[in-house]
C-alpha cells in the first residue's frame, strides 16, 4: 500500500508552499536600504494623513474620519460589543476548520495512498471544487436552520475542500526516492506511510490549511451578514442599517486582524515544517 | 529483423495493458459518480420531503424550466460578466502592482503594509460599503471582485519576481542589456507564469466574492437564484443553481488553461 | 600596460564590515588575448574575482581596469558564460537567446538573424535554432550559451565553471571546442574551474588561488605547452601534478608566493 507515483492530474494540482525568495533588482532610492521600518511608517502616515483630509469633505456616514473611526473603535471594545461579536465569529470559524481539516486531511491521505479511493473521489472533487462554499449556505439553513450548525457546517465544508486537496497534492510530491529507500530499508507499508508520506506531505497539509482558514473568513463573513444575530458579519450589517460606517470600518479591520493572526499562526507552522523536512 | 519480431509482442502486450488501465479508470468513475446519483435519489427518498431534498429527477425537471423560460442563461450571464470583467480589471492592476513592488525596494516597503493586511479582508466584508459608495448597480459588484483578484494575483506576481534566477538577470546585463531592456525583455515575461498562476487562483476567490456579493445584494446572478429560492424553500432550484456554478466554474477554468497555454504557452517555467 | 588589471583588490559584502573580507591584496595582471585559469579550494572567491571583472560587484579597496578605464558596470564588451541552465531565458528559442546580445544594441531583424545563424552553426548546433532550453541538453545549452557570447564579439570572455554540471565526455568536446574557437577569436579570457586537467588544457597561465577568507593568488603557473594541447602527453601529466601540488598546498594553508606579476 506504499504511494504511488501517479500522473496528478491537473485538476488537482494546488499550490506549493512558496520557496525562499531570491534577491530582486533595486530600482528604488538609497532610502529603501537604510530602513524598512521608515518607509512603512511614512507610507501609513501619508495614508492616514490623506484619509483626514479626504473625510473633511464627505459626512462621516460616508466616510468617517480617522479620528472618529479610533472612537468607535475604542468604544466598542469598551462596551465589549467588539470582543464578544469577534468571539462569535472566531469560535464558529475555529470549529468548522478543526472539523473540516481532520476529515479533509484524513481523506487526502486517503487519496493521496490508495489508487482506487483517489479515483473514486475524482470526479467529485474536480467538480465540486468549482462550487464556492457559500453557495451552500442556503440549502445548510434550510436543513440545518439559522443557528450555529449550518454556520459551523458551512465552514468544515469549505475547509474540508481544500484541505483535502492539498494533502493529495503533499502526498503527490513526496520524492518517489524516499519511499523507494525506505522500502529497500525494510519499512512495511504502515511504516513506510507514518514516516515518510507524513512528514513530507506535512508542509502541504499546513499550506492548504492557511489558504482554508481564509476562505474559511470569507466565507462566516456572508453567513453571518445573512442569518444571524451575533458575529463580525452581523455587525458589519447592523453597522450598515444604522449608517455607522465608522463601526464597520472598526469591524473590518477586525477581521483583517484576525485574518493576518491566524495566517501568521500557519506561515510559522508551515516554516517549522519546511524546515524539518526540508522540502 | 528476428529481434523486431520478439519486440512486437511485447509492445502490443504493454499498449494492451495500457488500454486496460485506461478503461479501467473510466469504469471507476462511471461507477462512482452512479454511486452517487442512486445515493441522492435514495437520500431524496429517504428524507422524503421533496420540498427539503429534492431528487435527482426533480432537479433535473427544474433545470429544464429554468432553462426554458430563460432565467437560468440570463443569471449565469449576469454572474459570469461581473466575474470576467472584475477579474480583468482586479488582474490587470494586480499585474501591475506585483511588476512595481518587485522592481523597487521602495515601493514593495511601501505597500506592504496594505498589501498583506488588506488582503486577509474578503471582499464580502466590503460589500455594504461599495454598496453604499458605488450604488446597488454592476460596479460595485465588480469593484469586489476586482479588489478580490488584485491581492492573489499581485503576490503570485512579486513572487515570480523574486524566484527570477540572479544569473538570468546578470547574463542580460552582460550583453549590454539596459535597465528598462532588462525589465520589459527578461524580469517581465519571468513573471508571466507566476501570474497566471496567481490568476487562476484569485478566479476561486472571483467566484466566492460574486456568489457572496450576489446573495446579499443583488436581483440576478446564480448567488441571487439561490438565495431567494430560500424564501419558497424551492430546494431544488438551489441545488439547480449550485451544480450551474459548479459547472460554470470548472468550465471557465479549464477554458483560462487552454487559453493559458495557446497564448502565453512558452512562458511557462519548468516547474 | 596590461589588458586587465586588478590592483591590490579588497572584497567584502556590504555590511560585512566587521567580518573577514572575501579578497584582500588581490593583484592580478592579464594580457589581452590570453587565456587565464583560476583555479582554488572551494569558496575561495574565484567567483569573486570574476564578477569584479564583470562589474556585477564594486571592490572595497582596490581598482578593476580593463583596457585603461576603471569598470564600474556590466557590459557587452565583458560577456560572462554561466554554469547550469537559469542563464539562458526559458521562453525564446535557442536562436533568440544567441540573437539576445544584438538585439539589445538594437541591430535590425534580418542582421541578427544571420549573425545568430551563423554562431548557431559555429558551435555545432545547426539545425537545433527553433528549440527551447528546455529541449536541449546541459551540453548544447552551454553551446548557446557560448555562442551568446561569441555573437557579441566582445573582447573579454569571463567563464564561471562553464562546464562543472555536464558529463565527462561532453564536457572532453567542449573544451577542445573552446580551444579551437578561442583560437580564432584572441579573445581575452578567464576562466574558473575545479578541474586540474581542464585548467592545463586551456591556460596560458593558471591562477591558484588561497582558501578564503581573505583569499589571494597563491601561485600563477604559466603553462608553455604547445597548442592543441594533447592530454596523452607526459608534460601534460607533468603539469597537471605541478598545479595539484600548488592546489594542495594552499589548502593546508599555504603562503602565497610573489609570483603574481605579470
Amino acid at each position: 500500500m506504499a504511494a504511488e507515483r501517479q500522473e496528478t492530474p491537473t485538476s488537482l494540482k494546488v499550490r506549493r508552499p512558496a520557496a525562499g525568495a531570491e534577491r530582486s533588482t533595486k530600482f528604488g532610492s538609497r532610502l529603501a536600504r537604510v530602513s524598512p521600518f521608515a518607509i512603512w511608517f511614512l507610507s501609513l502616515a501619508l495614508f492616514v494623513a490623506f484619509w483626514q483630509f479626504a473625510s473633511g469633505f464627505y459626512p462621516p456616514a460616508l466616510l468617517p474620519s480617522p479620528m472618529r473611526t479610533f472612537h468607535t473603535f475604542v468604544d466598542a471594545i469598551a462596551s465589549g460589543q467588539l470582543l464578544k461579536n469577534a468571539r462569535a465569529t472566531f469560535g464558529r470559524v475555529v470549529i468548522g476548520f478543526i472539523i473540516g481539516s481532520a476529515i479533509g486531511v484524513a481523506l487526502g491521505l486517503l487519496a493521496g495512498c490508495v489508487r482506487l479511493a483517489r479515483l473514486a473521489l475524482d470526479p467529485y472533487v474536480n467538480f465540486f471544487r468549482f462550487v464556492p462554499a457559500i453557495a451552500l449556505l442556503t440549502p445548510f439553513v434550510v436543513w440545518f436552520g439559522i443557528g450555529e450548525t449550518s454556520k459551523i457546517l458551512l465552514i468544515a465544508f469549505a475547509t474540508f475542500f481544500i484541505a483535502m486537496l492539498n494533502t493529495i497534492a503533499g502526498v503527490d510530491d513526496v520524492p518517489i526516492n524516499r519511499l523507494r529507500a525506505a522500502r529497500m530499508l525494510g519499512a512495511d507499508p504502515w511504516q513506510v506511510f507514518t514516516l515518510i508520506v507524513v512528514p513530507s506531505a506535512l508542509p502541504y497539509v499546513l499550506t492548504g490549511m492557511r489558504i482554508a482558514m481564509g476562505i474559511s473568513f470569507a466565507s462566516i463573513i456572508v453567513a453571518e451578514m445573512v442569518s444571524a444575530d451575533l458575529g463580525l458579519g452581523f455587525l458589519l450589517s447592523y453597522a450598515q442599517v444604522i449608517s455607522a460606517t465608522d463601526l464597520q470600518f472598526v469591524a473590518i479591520a477586525c477581521l483583517g486582524v484576525m485574518g493576518w493572526g491566524t495566517d501568521k499562526i500557519f506561515q510559522i507552522l508551515t516554516r517549522a515544517a519546511l524546515g524539518r523536512v526540508s522540502g | 529483423m528476428n529481434a523486431r519480431r520478439e519486440g512486437a509482442p511485447q509492445h502490443a502486450r504493454a499498449s494492451r495493458r495500457r488500454r486496460l488501465r485506461y478503461t479501467l479508470n473510466v469504469v471507476i468513475y462511471v461507477i462512482s459518480i452512479s454511486i452517487f446519483l442512486i445515493a441522492w435519489y435514495l437520500a431524496s427518498d429517504f428524507f422524503a420531503i421533496p420540498r427539503l431534498f429534492p431528487s435527482p429527477q426533480r432537479t433535473f425537471l427544474t433545470l429544464l424550466e429554468l432553462v426554458e423560460d430563460g432565467s437560468l442563461e440570463g443569471d449565469i450571464a449576469a454572474s459570469l460578466a461581473r466575474i470576467l470583467a472584475g477579474f480583468a480589471l482586479g488582474s490587470a492592476i494586480g499585474i501591475a502592482l506585483g511588476l512595481l513592488m518587485g522592481s523597487s525596494r521602495l515601493m514593495r516597503y511601501a505597500l506592504d503594509p496594505y498589501v498583506n493586511f488588506l488582503r486577509f479582508i474578503s471582499g464580502i466584508a466590503w460589500i455594504p460599503l461599495t454598496t453604499m459608495w458605488l450604488g446597488l448597480g454592476e460596479s460595485s459588484k465588480i469593484a469586489v471582485v476586482a479588489y478580490v483578484t488584485v491581492f492573489a494575483v499581485a503576490i503570485n506576481t512579486l513572487a515570480g519576481f523574486q524566484a527570477i534566477p540572479r544569473i538570468r538577470l546578470r547574463a542580460a546585463r552582460s550583453l549590454g542589456a539596459t535597465r528598462l531592456q532588462l525589465f520589459f525583455l527578461v524580469e517581465f515575461p519571468s513573471c508571466i507564469d507566476f501570474a497566471l498562476r496567481g490568476m487562476r487562483l484569485a478566479m476561486a476567490g472571483a467566484f466566492l466574492t460574486v456568489v457572496a456579493a450576489e446573495m446579499i445584494a443583488a436581483e440576478s446572478g446564480l448567488g441571487f437564484l439561490i438565495n431567494s429560492s430560500r424564501q419558497f424553500m424551492a430546494t431544488d432550484a438551489m441545488f439547480v443553481g449550485i451544480l450551474a456554478l459548479g459547472a460554470l466554474g470548472f468550465l471557465v477554468d479549464k477554458v483560462f488553461l487552454v487559453v493559458g497555454t495557446l497564448t502565453l504557452g512558452k512562458y511557462r517555467l519548468g516547474r | 600596460m596590461s589588458f586587465i588589471s586588478l590592483r591590490d583588490i579588497e572584497f567584502r559584502y556590504p555590511g560585512n564590515e566587521d567580518r573577514p573580507a572575501v579578497l584582500r591584496d588581490f593583484t592580478l595582471e592579464i594580457a589581452q588575448g590570453e587565456f587565464i585559469v583560476m583555479i582554488g579550494p572551494s569558496g575561495c572567491g574565484k567567483t569573486t574575482v570574476l564578477n569584479l571583472v564583470a562589474g556585477f560587484e564594486h571592490p572595497s579597496r582596490g581598482m578593476v581596469i580593463v583596457d585603461g578605464e576603471q569598470i564600474r558596470k556590466p557590459g557587452a564588451d565583458r560577456t560572462v558564460i554561466f554554469q547550469g541552465d537559469d542563464s539562458l531565458l526559458p521562453w525564446l528559442t535557442a536562436l533568440e537567446n544567441i540573437e539576445f546580445g544584438p538585439r539589445v544594441a538594437g541591430m535590425s531583424r534580418r542582421t541578427r538573424r544571420d549573425l545568430a545563424l551563423r554562431h548557431l552553426e559555429l558551435v555545432g548546433l545547426g539545425g537545433q535554432g527553433h528549440k527551447r532550453p528546455s529541449e536541449l541538453s546541459g551540453g548544447m545549452k552551454q553551446r548557446i550559451q557560448l555562442a551568446r557570447a561569441m555573437v557579441c564579439s566582445s573582447r573579454i570572455l569571463l567563464m564561471d565553471e562553464p562546464f562543472g554540471a555536464i558529463d565527462a565526455l561532453t564536457r572532453a568536446s567542449l573544451q577542445d571546442e573552446l580551444a579551437i574557437l578561442w583560437g580564432r577569436t584572441r579573445s581575452t579570457v578567464v576562466f574558473i574551474t575545479h578541474d586540474i586537467s581542464e585548467a592545463v588544457l586551456l591556460a596560458d597561465r593558471i591562477c591558484v588561488m588561497t582558501a578564503g577568507p581573505d583569499a589571494t593568488l597563491a601561485k600563477v603557473i604559466p603553462v608553455t605547452l604547445p597548442r592543441p594541447r594533447d592530454r596523452s602527453l607526459p608534460e601534460f601529466g607533468t603539469m597537471y601534478g605541478q598545479v595539484h601540488a600548488a592546489l594542495s598546498s594552499t589548502r593546508n594553508g599555504g603562503a602565497p608566493t610573489t609570483d603574481a606579476g605579470e
